[in-house]
């Protein structure tokens, strides 16, 4: 059953005075049950699609250097999908050192490092979207 | 179907749009700048991204950035709210060219409404009236008595080189005409070096009435009524009423009439409103259009029972209204009073800091909006307008009633706000009148210091 049909089924049902709806197709099956509180409860196997792009926003405690996103954008480790990494783990970096690229409205924008040591974790997964000041590299 | 909003904005109206978004089951996408870590509005998205440093330019009026943060979480719609880039069509243009639904009208309707000589050309045009006048310098004394004539007194001359009150003569009647003409010509000359002078009428004290607008993209478009906005502090409305009690029923069909038929000149597709100048002998003329939702929109949600950031969805959706005018009925009477942060005594100066308590008033016919809580720190980096209390009754009386029970239940602690001010206002004969104009506000102010009432 596609996501919309769902959706429009969970719709018919709220509008009708039933309390319990069972569908079961080949390979899905959904229940729908109104509890005392007149919302339907949703049990399907269909996993929950639900867009978080901002992955494993990690905590940052306050000794943490970090090296973090002057822009919105999305967060690249490679220059492009072929080359190698720009940093990682391990390695020791300097002021003004490319550790990353974000891509914000079709520019490729190179992100220098504002402070020096050694890499010591990669914060922010690349492909994914990062926001103002979100920590990119972990630094000591 | 709009299934993702970013809402570019923050504060209070940032609220109220993601509320009417899980309303419609619409995912709601916050975008905040770092002094803003601890707004509501980020709390009660379902997602949230930082855009930028404190100062608004780096963050509510970065265009990149709001527009990165929504392709990146794969919004397909952006509201503007107001203020900020609402009615930036160079905003909207490159929400647009990154395929996001800007909800709001076509930029090309926000260039020519957004410019005020554009506008009023667009209203001449159109046929709806405008403050009478002539750009054309006058010539020669009799030139400038026929044109009086011919406006109506009063009328003001005015230098065509500058402002501030330099070369400006208001004439009222016809004896008056040569001599403020002489003497407007000989200021302009020596203040701007250049005496040339135009004329327009002299609107003595109007009322500031402007009408809400709802369009859609099939070329329908309905008005929500009126709303006096007449209260203002140095073109700063305070309080807020619909509709005007004062204007006859005919003025007002006269008014909606012209509101739109401006709209439909344009092709208005969304949410807006058309501001007037109305006299007092109840002609309208027009003054502007604003092309965005507005503060006050919602006094003109309580007397129609509509939500009007729903309907601007609706609309950017591509759907026809789902009712017309005859549909849309006046119930009650709607007052909104703007409550600042602000040091009422040292001269209405912002006052950010931490609210220690907050307690809001309830109750028959009471709406608040606002973003703020008990503990929460009031950046000074944005505007001090941090609640909204609109009251909704039957009548303008009782409206003004609940309004001043609803003041005195109202408690914020920790900063300095306006509310003993407004309760004031509200025991104000001439604001409880009904019959106050733009000027009146500013005569209450000096009225309450001359009496040196402890605020």
């Amino acid at each position: 059953m596609k996501k919309e049909d769902l959706k429009e089924l969970i719709r018919e049902f709220e509008g009708t005075s039933l309390t319990k709806l069972s569908i079961e197709e080949k390979d899905f099956k959904v229940c729908l049950e109104k509890n005392m509180g007149n919302a339907p409860v949703v049990y399907a196997n269909e996993p929950q699609v639900h867009a978080t792009p901002i992955e494993n926003k990690p905590e940052v405690k306050k000794q943490m250097k970090t090296i973090n996103a002057p822009l919105v954008g999305t967060f690249y480790l490679t220059r492009s999908p072929e080359s190698k990494a720009l940093v990682t783990v391990g390695q020791k970096i300097n002021i003004g050192d490319t550790v990353g690229i974000i891509e914000a409205m079709k520019v490729m924008n190179e992100i220098q490092a504002d402070k020096e040591g050694i890499v010591k974790a990669i914060l922010a997964p690349s492909g994914k979207l990062v926001e103002f000041d979100q920590p990119l590299l972990e630094i000591e | 179907m709009i299934k993702k909003i970013l809402i570019a904005n923050r504060g209070e109206i940032a609220v109220r749009i993601i509320r009417t978004c899980k309303l419609l089951n619409i995912n709601t996408v916050a975008v905040y700048s770092t002094a803003d870590k601890e707004a509501y509005h980020t709390q009660l998205a379902d997602e949230s991204i930082c855009i930028g440093d404190a100062p608004s330019k780096n963050s509510y009026l970065n265009m990149d950035s709001i527009i990165e943060a929504a392709k990146g979480t794969g919004a397909d719609a952006i509201h503007p709210g107001f203020g900020f880039l609402s009615e930036n069509s160079t905003f909207a243009r490159k929400v647009i060219d990154a395929g996001i639904i800007f909800i709001g009208p076509e930029p090309e309707v926000i260039d020519r409404m957004g410019d005020k000589s554009n506008a009023r050309a667009s209203m001449i045009a159109a046929g709806v009236s405008v403050v009478p006048g002539s750009k054309e310098c006058i010539a020669t004394k009799d030139d400038c008595i026929e044109m009086a004539n011919k406006i109506g007194y009063p009328v003001i001359i005015k230098a065509s080189s500058g402002g501030g009150g330099r070369g400006m003569r208001i004439v009222y009647e016809e004896s008056d005409c040569v001599t403020a003409y002489e003497q407007a010509r000989s200021e302009a000359l020596i203040s701007f070096g250049d005496d040339s002078v135009y004329m327009e009428k002299y609107l003595v004290n109007p009322k500031h009435i402007e009408v809400q607008l709802l369009g859609d993209k099939h070329g329908n478009v309905v008005h929500l009524f009126e709303r006096d906005c007449s209260m203002q502090r140095r073109n700063q409305k305070t309080v807020e009423e619909a509709p005007c009690d004062v204007l006859t029923q005919e003025a007002k069909e006269r008014l909606y009439a012209d509101a739109i038929k401006a709209a439909k000149y344009v092709n208005y597709d969304s949410v807006g409103t058309i501001e007037f100048l109305v006299d007092h002998q109840q002609n309208h003329y027009f003054m502007e259009m604003n092309t965005r939702i507005q503060v006050e929109h919602t006094i003109s949600e309580m007397i129609t029972g509509l939500d009007l950031i729903k309907q601007q969805i609706r609309v950017a959706e591509g759907k026809p209204l789902e009712f017309t005018q005859d549909e849309i009925t006046l119930q009650g009477h709607a007052i909104e009073c703007r409550i600042n942060a602000e040091n009422v005594k040292a001269n209405f100066a912002p006052n950010p800091g931490t609210i220690k308590t907050f307690h809001v008033p309830g109750g028959q016919g009471i709406r608040i909006d606002s973003a703020v809580y008990a503990g929460y720190t009031i950046p000074p980096f944005y505007d001090s307008m941090i609640l909204k209390l609109i009251v909704h009754a039957p009548t303008r009386l009782e409206a003004i009633k609940r309004m001043r029970v609803a003041l005195e239940e109202l408690l914020i602690e920790g900063v300095e706000t306006n509310i003993e001010f407004q309760y004031l206002l509200f025991h104000d004969p001439i604001f409880v009148s009904g019959r106050y104009d733009t000027s009146s506000l500013t005569k209450f102010i000096e009225e309450v210091k001359k009496n040196e009432l402890s605020l």
